[in-house]
């Protein structure tokens, strides 16, 4: 009996191995579906543990989690998306209950549509300069529509996950939620947030000694721009993977 | 299996020994009873040979301070356990950078391999199952690291599937060697895997299954019924903590539930569905304390009369804090705990009642 125990233990361990290796091959095997060439600004350079030697990237996009205010309006991401992907909204908003209904909603999956765009951070040295260039422009639930809807490479189409937000009128004089909300929706995360650096690009980014945050938080930075460009594909599964990394001359490394 | 078993009743046989001679001297001090010499010489004589034996074949703890060493070497091997885990993520973070992806993948599918291997010569050496316990602890957390990191290297999507994976490992774990730290792990992983199946067929992402405390009832529920199955007879010393995670799964979901109505599924009003699981709580609770005396399980007794106690002082908070004077809010509570007490008192006396044959 414990003979087998064990046999079923090492079977279980080689077989979900054998399962995650097969899986991503598979993901990188073809052609990849989407290749685009990003900089710091929408991958950003962490590090995740203090001790740790391992090198990754984070996907950033715009509009950034804190920068919604309620004059902003719903935008795109409004109620009839919200119920496109699966959100049920049929709760009036005047009901009392509707602001405890609606924040308890979790977050569901949905493809986010995100908009390369090199001139969307206008006004270089501002703020705004070191934003990402990938701006959320659209979601849905199934790949295929919306890349007949965008079928430019400058559209990334990757898995998300978003979620239903009631936003409420804020008044500043009370420092209370004022009458009036709306609902909208917000992409809050990537399925695959964050991309492992693999071994063959290390060497390009072991020149840089600060992560994006901290480069990004000097007020020379904005002006000198991002320092490294990154070839980014997307597989068969839409996981991505690191193609190629190149430290950009307009920067000085630091 | 049947080895195992045994042990259980053997160390029951060393305690039962222990407490006839403590009680036997007592006896005899207080004139009740007195044994001739050579009375006194064979029991004495059959007792010792009786431990002797159940210390030879089951490795059994014959003496109250032999009991109280193994329970600090449980609390060593658990906390020794969890230390090896920690040093082998941070080992293969600090060195990650530096492996090629061969080389990391092999170290990761080796890594809980070999540590399964080292449980399995620590369980042949010892028979108190100590450094099994401890390496065993070991296998599982670096099959997680292994799912994880792989994730990592690969960007996978995070699938659920790998907390099915670390449940049944767990549980393989758990049956092999009859140990109950990867019994506890595994079955929590079983649990938020369920709960995670739920969130997902519900249309929300698996990983929002915390949010739903409604998710983790079915899972709560499985958990108490399994010690009733057939199958499960020959594993009765993993009954407890089947009953008990069982049950502070569904007390803590319903104490959320009627705390906050609004992350129910029910389609109710949030203050219909507070009451609804209000009701359940004190019905379920008052249950639980019943069930529990009645057939002699103190760990589904006591929590019972813990979350009884919660829900009524939650109440208490609910319907009095806001027009009660602080200081007589306490008081009242400190009068209902003193009320408590009594009736605990009573209940216990009770249940030394049934326990008595």
């Amino acid at each position: 009996m414990r003979r087998i125990g064990i046999l079923l233990a090492v079977a279980l361990v080689m077989t979900a191995d054998i399962f995650v290796v097969l899986k991503a091959a598979q993901n990188r095997s073809g052609s990849p579906i989407a290749t685009i060439e990003l900089t710091e600004r929408e991958l950003r350079f962490v590090r995740p543990q203090r001790e740790s030697t391992a090198l990754f990237m984070e996907l950033a996009w715009e509009p950034a989690w804190g920068r919604f205010k309620f004059e902003d309006g719903p935008g795109w991401f409004n109620q009839a998306k919200l119920e496109e992907i699966g959100y049920d909204c049929r709760l009036a908003l005047s009901d009392p209950s509707a602001a405890a209904h609606y924040r308890a909603m979790p977050a569901k999956e949905a493809f986010a549509v995100l908009e390369y765009s090199e001139a969307s951070g206008s006004g270089v040295g501002n703020d705004r300069s070191s934003w990402s260039r990938l701006v959320a422009v659209d979601a849905g639930r199934d790949f295929m529509l919306l890349r007949k809807k965008y079928p430019d490479t400058r559209f990334l189409i990757v898995p998300s996950l978003v979620r239903l937000l009631y936003t409420a009128k804020w008044d500043p004089n009370t420092r209370k939620d004022a009458p009036g909300a709306y609902l909208r929706g917000a992409v809050v995360e990537m399925q695959v947030g964050q991309v492992s650096v693999p071994p063959s690009q290390r060497s390009v980014l072991q020149a840089l000694s600060q992560t994006t945050s901290d480069y990004l938080a000097m007020t020379d930075a904005r002006a000198r721009g991002p320092r490294y460009s990154v070839v980014l594909y997307y597989g068969r599964h839409y996981e991505p993977w690191i193609g190629s990394c190149r430290l950009l001359t307009s920067a000085g490394i630091k | 299996m049947g080895e195992s078993v045994d042990k259980r009743d053997a160390q029951q046989r060393a305690d039962r020994i222990r407490a006839f001679r403590e009680e036997l001297a007592q006896l005899e001090h207080e004139d009740a009873l007195s044994l001739d010499a050579v009375q006194r010489a064979t029991l004495e004589s059959h007792l010792q040979q009786t431990l002797a034996e159940l210390a030879k074949r089951f490795d059994v703890d014959t003496t109250a301070s032999q009991k109280q060493i193994s329970w600090g070497m449980r609390v060593a091997s658990t906390l020794g356990g969890l230390a090896l885990c920690a040093a082998i993520v941070l080992f293969f973070q600090r060195f990650w950078g530096l492996l090629g992806v061969p080389a990391q993948v092999t170290v990761l599918v080796v890594t809980p391999l070999v540590v399964l291997a080292a449980t399995e010569f620590a369980a042949r050496r010892e028979r108190t199952l100590y450094y099994a316990s401890l390496f065993s602890l070991v296998a599982f957390g670096a099959f997680v690291l292994n799912l994880t990191v792989l994730g990592s290297i690969f960007n996978l999507t995070p699938s659920r599937d790998a907390l099915l994976a670390w449940g049944i490992f767990g549980l393989l774990l758990a049956y092999t060697y009859r140990l109950q730290l990867p019994l506890a792990a595994g079955l929590i992983c079983l649990l938020s895997y369920l709960a995670a199946g739920f969130s997902s067929w519900l249309g929300a992402h698996w990983l929002s299954f915390p949010e739903r405390p409604e998710n983790f009832l079915l899972g709560g529920v499985i958990l108490i019924t399994v010690p009733g199955l057939h199958l499960q007879r020959r594993y009765a010393e993993f009954d407890w903590l089947y009953r008990s995670l069982g049950l502070l799964t569904l007390f803590l979901a319903i104490l959320i539930l009627s705390e906050w109505g609004a992350v129910s599924y029910l389609p109710m009003r949030q203050s219909t569905v507070e009451m609804i699981y209000q009701v359940t709580g004190f019905a379920g609770a008052g249950m639980a304390l019943w069930m529990g005396i009645r057939s002699r399980f103190a760990g589904v007794a006591n929590l019972g009369a813990a979350f009884f106690t919660l829900f009524l002082y939650l109440r208490f908070y609910h319907w009095w804090w806001n027009w009660m004077p602080g200081y007589l809010f306490f008081l009242v509570i400190g009068l209902i705990s003193i009320g408590l007490l009594a009736l605990f008192r009573k209940l216990r006396r009770r249940m030394a009642e049934v326990v008595r044959p």
